[in-house]
């Protein structure tokens, strides 16, 4: 015969009921400190996970009522700037690129121009580069995505200087590049911009970084 | 009146803590079988959701007390060729990309002989696809990479060679081609990149090397 749990007298469940207004908590508890807190949030009937002794502050884990999921503090990075920096490559310097303008930060794990990965773990990665090429500037581009662990490449279209006919002199190109990284705990990620094949004139007009701790 | 529990005679919380060290946790089972087990692991303070009966032993949720998530089991990979394969289209030829050196493959969905990605469960898949392709003289003059599911084709890029635009940046140049795609999969669906050039001869390669990653396939459950 199954045994019945002395909270709610059943076998198959337990049930948190505080019978009228608040919270509905189940506590993973020490001692002296309360580690982590699962359950409903009353004020809005959402599902949370909190590392403190109740739900509503801090939350690690939302559901709401809806069924939509949110992860407030899931290590998640976007920036997104107009900051030029200028002459850095164009003779095959690899340019680390600066992000100065940081949109969100889940987590504090960015400094320009460095991610550093709080938690072994897999990561999106992406990056934007509006770049433009000088007259006498570099003819082949790559943006890389250099990890702890390796580098990842990737080849850009043919710069404005040997596109002129099409693009005219000074003309900007937009170059992307995207990775899904193994990282362990304070691995780190830079972007490498390298512009190869004339003089150090090439310009970063516009730059954006993108991260996400996925799994 | 809330009717207060037993455990700790509180009616709107209830508290597992071993007032030592030691996990502490809620066990699931059927029938006499454990399932699931969530708490804290004592070792790390996380939080666990874990299959079975112990935390930290095929834990498919991980959460720290600053709030990153991990899911250890959850779909994942990344493969890369490894080494450049040389004559692989130019004339249409469809090539599979070859992305035969694993970097993770969390669930063993990834296929490193086939290419292939197996949906282990139905939903929605982020599949990610990048190429280095040289171009040759006479090979094609436009390239695609395309994204093959069972479902459907997801034809992503297609831009001229250099031997449409030699006389911009020459022959034997090379272009990166990539996609992100959000893919919807049943389980048992398939997923796998493929990139032709066409119009030309059969002499296009598509670069691979052994440390730098240059030609690439990845992918995770998104949701």
């Amino acid at each position: 015969m199954a045994i019945r749990n002395n909270i709610n007298n059943k076998t198959e469940d337990i049930t948190i009921d505080p019978g009228a207004s608040g919270n509905a908590i189940f506590k993973y508890a020490a001692a002296t400190v309360d580690f982590f807190a699962t359950g409903v949030e009353d004020a809005d009937d959402s599902y949370r996970i909190a590392p403190a002794s109740t739900v509503g502050a801090g939350d690690i884990y939302i559901t709401t009522s809806a069924g939509e999921i949110t992860m407030p503090l899931q290590p998640a990075v976007l920036t997104d700037a107009h900051t030029e920096d200028a002459n850095v490559t164009g003779d095959g310097t690899a340019y680390t690129v600066a992000f100065p303008d940081e949109i969100f930060d889940q987590n504090n794990d960015f400094a320009t121009p460095t991610f550093t990965a709080p938690v072994d773990g897999r990561y999106h990665i992406q990056v934007e580069l509006q770049v433009q090429n000088g007259a006498t500037g570099g003819n082949v581009e790559s943006v890389n995505i250099v990890t702890s662990n390796r580098t990842y490449y990737v080849r850009s279209l043919p710069c404005n200087e040997q596109l002129a006919g099409f693009l005219g002199p000074n003309a900007w190109i937009g170059i992307t590049n995207t990775c899904f990284a193994d990282m362990d705990a304070t691995d780190t990620v830079t972007i490498a911009w390298t512009s190869t094949g004339g003089a150090k004139v090439d310009d970063v007009k516009r730059q954006s970084f993108r991260c996400l701790l996925v799994c | 009146m809330a009717m207060q529990n037993s455990v700790n005679n509180m009616s709107n919380w209830l508290s597992l803590g071993p007032a030592d060290s030691g996990d502490h946790w809620c066990q699931f089972a059927v029938n006499g079988v454990n399932k699931f087990r969530q708490g804290v692991d004592d070792t790390d303070n996380t939080y666990k959701i874990s299959i079975g009966n112990a935390l930290g032993t095929n834990d498919t949720s991980v959460t720290t007390h600053y709030g990153e998530i991990t899911k250890p089991l959850t779909p994942a990979f990344l493969a890369y060729l490894s080494a450049t394969a040389s004559n692989v289209s130019g004339d249409g030829t469809a090539y599979t990309v070859a992305c035969n050196t694993e970097v993770f493959d969390q669930g063993g969905d990834y296929n490193n002989g086939t290419y292939t990605f197996t949906a282990p469960v139905t939903g929605r898949y982020m599949l990610f696809g990048s190429i280095y392709y040289i171009t040759s003289v006479d090979g094609g003059e436009q390239i695609a990479l395309n994204l093959n599911t069972s479902n459907r084709t997801h034809y992503t890029t297609s831009l001229p060679t250099n031997e449409r635009l030699a006389g911009f940046y020459g022959y034997a140049s090379a272009i990166g081609i990539s996609y992100t795609v959000l893919a919807e999969m049943d389980a048992a669906d398939t997923a796998h990149s493929t990139a032709a050039g066409d119009s030309g001869n059969k002499t296009d390669d598509v670069k691979g090397d052994a440390t730098t990653v240059y030609t690439w396939f990845a992918g995770y459950l998104a949701t």
